[in-house]
C-alpha cells in the first residue's frame, strides 16, 4: 500500500515537472528566412512588350537566348542568336565568330554605339570590353564603342574582372596585372605558392582597394592582397588542397567587406581584414553569386545539375535546391531572387517570418 | 670522316622537332594563318590550322588551365579562344590549344593529375572561339620567363615546300607619312624612311631584310614575338608595333633606312622558314 502511494506520489511529480518545464522553457522560434514564389514566365511563348513607365529593365541570358524582364514579371524584349551575345542591364548585343565591328543598343532598345575592335565583345555594368584576337590581349572602349585603351600581350588572359576603378587581369604565367580606368598597369604581381604559377580567378574591390585571386595548380592558392603604393601587400592567404585546372569564381561584397572564392569542391569566404575565414562545402563550378541584403545566392553547375545555394552572411548555409537545365542564371534585386532555366524565369521572394 | 663529325652533321640535315604536332599534321603550306600575320587588327601570336581535327599534346606536361566559353549568364570573361587547354611543359614553356568544340573537351584530362603524354586528345578542334573562314585549331607556344610568344612553326615538324614569297608593292613612307610608290616614282627627299610590300594574305615571310647598297640596315624577325609595355611587337631595328608593322590591310614592313643624298641601291630580301629567298632592289636618286 504504501509502494503505490509512492509510485503515484512520483508520477504525479514527474507531470508536475514536465508542465513546469513546458510552461518556462518554451521559447518564442526565431524568424527564418522563406521563399516565397512570386510569378513564372516562359520566354519561349510570352511576347515581349514595351517597358512600363518606371520599371527598371533586369537583364537574362540563357543559352542562345537573352533579354531583359522586369520584377513584376514583363518579358520586354528577346533576341536570340546563332553564336554568341554579351549582355548586361545598361548593354546588349550578339555577335558572330568573325566579329570585327558590331553595333551595341541600350535595354531600352535604342542603338548605343559601334564597337569597330575584332574580338569578343563583354559588357560588365556599364563598362564595355572586347578579348581581341589571339586571347592575350583585352581593349575597354567608350560609351559610344570607341577605343578607350588597349592591354597587347603575348601570355594568354586567364582570369579578368572590373569595377568602376579599373580592372584586374590574370595570366597564364601566373602574373596579376591591375589595369586603371584610364589604361595604365599601376600594379603587377605573382601571388605563386605552387609549383606551376596559373592565374585562374581574380577580383577587384569595388572601392578599389584589394585585389584577390585563386592561383597555381597542385598546390592551389587563395590570396588576398590589399594595394600598397604600386605594391599590392598580401593580407590574408590560404591554400585550398586539389588541383583543378577550370577557371575560378572571385567576388567582392558590395561592400568590399567579403570576399568569395571558388575552389574545387568548396566556396571560401574570408572578410576583407582576414581576419574571419570559412568554408563550405559546394557541389561543382560556382559560375554566379549574388547578394541579397543579408543573404548571397551562389549557382554552381556539376554537368548538367546546377545547384543554387542560400547563405546567410557571414557563413551559414542556409539550404539548396538543384534542377537539371540545359543553362541557367540567377539574379538578385531588393529581396528578391529570380532564377532562369532553360526558358524560364521564376521570381522568388525573399522573407523573414 | 671523324665520327665527331658525322653526328653534327647528321642532326644538320634533319630537322629537329622540339614539339609534335598539336592535330593531324598537314604541309607546310597549308596552314589557315601564320605567326605574325595580321589577324583581327593584331599581330597574330597564333598559327592557326585550316581543317578540323582531334587535337592533341605537343609534347608530355601538366594541364594548368582550361578556359571555357559559358552559355549561362556567369561571372567570367569570354575568351576568344572559346574552349582552351594551357599545357606547362619544360624550360618555362606553355603550349595553348584553342578554338576546341566544347561537347568533346576531354573531362577526363582534369580528373587525373592533370599531366599529359605527348599525343593526349583533348578535343577536336571546333568553332568555339573568334575565327575566320576555314580557321581551326588556334595554336601557341609561350615562353613564359622571357615574356614572348614563340612562332610555333620553329619547333614543331614542317613538310613539304612553303608558301611563295612576293616582294610587290614596294612603298617608303617618311617620318612625316607622306608614301612613294617605288614603281612609279625612285627620286625622293633625303631622311628616315619605313619600307612596306604590299602583304599577302596568308604568306609571312620568317625574316625581312632591308639594305642600302649591299649594307644590312634593318632585319625583322617572325621567330618571337614581345611585349613592350601595352604592346605586341616584332623586333628589328626597333620594336615594331602593330601600327607600323601593318599600317592598313595592305602593307607590311619590311625595316626602317635611313637614305642619304646620292645614289642608292634599296635591296629588299624575304626568307622563309627554310632559309630560301627572295629579293629584289632598286636604284634610287636622293636629293
Amino acid at each position: 500500500m504504501k509502494t503505490k502511494k509512492s509510485i503515484a506520489f512520483y508520477v504525479f511529480l514527474s507531470i508536475l515537472f514536465c508542465i513546469a518545464y513546458i510552461i518556462f522553457a518554451a521559447r518564442p522560434l526565431t524568424t527564418e528566412y522563406q521563399f516565397v514564389p512570386q510569378w513564372k514566365i516562359d520566354t519561349s511563348t510570352q511576347a515581349p512588350s514595351p517597358l512600363s513607365p518606371g520599371a527598371v529593365p533586369l537583364y537574362f541570358h540563357l543559352g542562345q537566348t537573352a533579354g531583359y524582364f522586369t520584377e513584376d514579371g514583363q518579358l520586354v524584349s528577346i533576341s536570340t542568336f546563332p553564336f554568341k551575345a554579351t549582355i548586361s542591364d545598361s548593354y546588349f548585343t550578339s555577335y558572330t565568330a568573325d566579329n570585327s565591328s558590331v553595333d551595341f543598343y541600350h535595354a531600352d532598345g535604342s542603338r548605343a554605339g559601334t564597337i569597330t575592335e575584332s574580338g569578343f565583345p563583354f559588357f560588365d555594368e556599364d563598362r564595355i570590353f572586347v578579348f581581341l584576337p589571339g586571347g592575350s590581349s583585352v581593349v575597354q572602349c567608350n560609351p559610344d564603342g570607341s577605343k578607350k585603351w588597349q592591354y597587347g600581350g603575348t601570355v594568354p588572359i586567364t582570369a579578368f574582372d572590373s569595377s568602376k576603378n579599373g580592372c584586374v587581369v590574370g595570366f597564364a604565367d601566373g602574373t596579376v596585372r591591375e589595369i586603371s580606368a584610364d589604361g595604365k598597369i599601376v600594379r603587377e604581381f605573382v601571388p605563386g605558392g605552387s609549383d606551376y604559377s596559373v592565374i585562374l580567378g581574380a577580383a577587384l574591390s569595388p572601392d578599389g582597394s584589394y585585389i584577390a585571386t585563386v592561383s597555381g595548380q597542385d598546390r592551389q592558392r587563395f590570396v588576398l592582397a590589399k594595394k600598397d603604393g604600386t605594391h599590392a601587400k598580401i593580407v590574408f592567404h590560404e591554400f585550398v588542397g586539389q588541383s583543378d585546372p577550370h577557371q575560378r569564381l572571385v567576388q567582392f561584397s558590395r561592400d568590399s567587406s567579403i570576399i568569395w572564392y571558388n575552389f574545387n569542391g568548396g566556396l571560401g569566404i574570408v572578410d576583407s581584414e582576414g581576419k574571419k575565414h570559412s568554408h563550405i562545402p559546394v557541389r561543382g563550378q560556382a559560375l554566379s553569386l549574388q547578394e541579397a541584403g543579408n543573404m548571397v545566392f551562389l549557382l554552381t553547375k556539376e554537368n548538367t545539375t546546377y545547384t543554387v545555394y542560400a547563405i546567410e552572411k557571414f557563413d551559414t548555409l542556409c539550404g539548396s535546391f538543384s534542377f537539371d537545365a540545359r543553362s541557367a542564371f540567377i539574379r538578385t534585386e531588393g529581396n528578391n531572387l529570380f532564377v532562369g532555366k532553360d526558358t524560364t524565369v521564376s521570381r522568388i521572394t525573399l522573407e523573414k517570418k | 670522316m671523324k665520327k665527331s663529325l658525322i653526328l653534327p652533321l647528321l642532326f644538320a640535315t634533319v630537322p629537329l622537332a622540339a614539339f609534335d604536332w598539336p592535330q593531324e599534321e598537314i604541309m607546310s603550306d597549308s596552314f589557315y594563318s601564320y605567326f605574325g600575320q595580321l589577324r583581327g587588327g593584331t599581330i597574330s601570336t597564333s598559327l592557326i590550322f585550316a581543317d578540323p581535327s582531334d587535337v592533341k599534346a605537343a609534347d608530355d606536361g601538366k594541364v594548368i588551365a582550361v578556359i571555357s566559353e559559358y552559355d549561362d549568364d556567369s561571372c567570367f570573361f569570354p575568351s576568344s579562344f572559346g574552349n582552351a587547354v594551357i599545357v606547362a611543359h619544360n624550360d618555362n614553356l606553355l603550349t595553348v590549344y584553342g578554338n576546341i568544340d566544347g561537347e568533346t573537351l576531354s573531362k577526363t584530362i582534369y580528373n587525373t593529375s592533370g599531366t599529359v603524354k605527348t599525343g593526349t586528345v583533348f578535343g577536336s578542334s571546333g568553332n568555339s572561339g573568334w575565327q575566320q573562314g576555314r580557321s581551326s585549331l588556334e595554336f601557341q607556344v609561350v615562353d613564359t620567363k622571357n615574356n614572348t610568344a614563340i612562332n610555333p612553326r620553329v619547333l614543331m615538324p614542317r613538310i613539304g615546300e612553303e608558301l611563295p614569297l612576293t616582294l610587290t608593292g614596294i612603298t617608303l613612307e617618311s617620318k612625316t607619312g607622306t608614301r612613294y610608290d617605288l614603281l612609279v616614282q625612285r627620286t625622293i627627299p633625303s631622311g628616315l624612311y619605313r619600307v612596306y610590300r604590299q602583304r599577302q594574305p596568308v604568306a609571312i615571310p620568317y625574316r625581312s631584310r632591308v639594305t642600302i647598297n649591299g649594307i644590312i640596315i634593318d632585319t625583322i624577325a617572325y621567330d618571337q614575338l614581345i611585349r613592350e609595355g601595352n604592346t605586341v611587337c616584332a623586333a628589328g631595328l626597333r620594336y615594331y608595333s602593330k601600327d607600323v608593322l601593318y599600317p592598313d590591310d595592305r602593307l607590311q614592313l619590311l625595316g626602317e633606312v635611313t637614305l642619304t643624298p646620292g645614289k642608292n641601291t634599296l635591296g629588299m630580301t624575304l626568307a622563309d622558314i627554310l632559309g630560301k629567298e627572295t629579293t629584289s632592289a632598286y636604284s634610287l636618286i636622293i636629293y
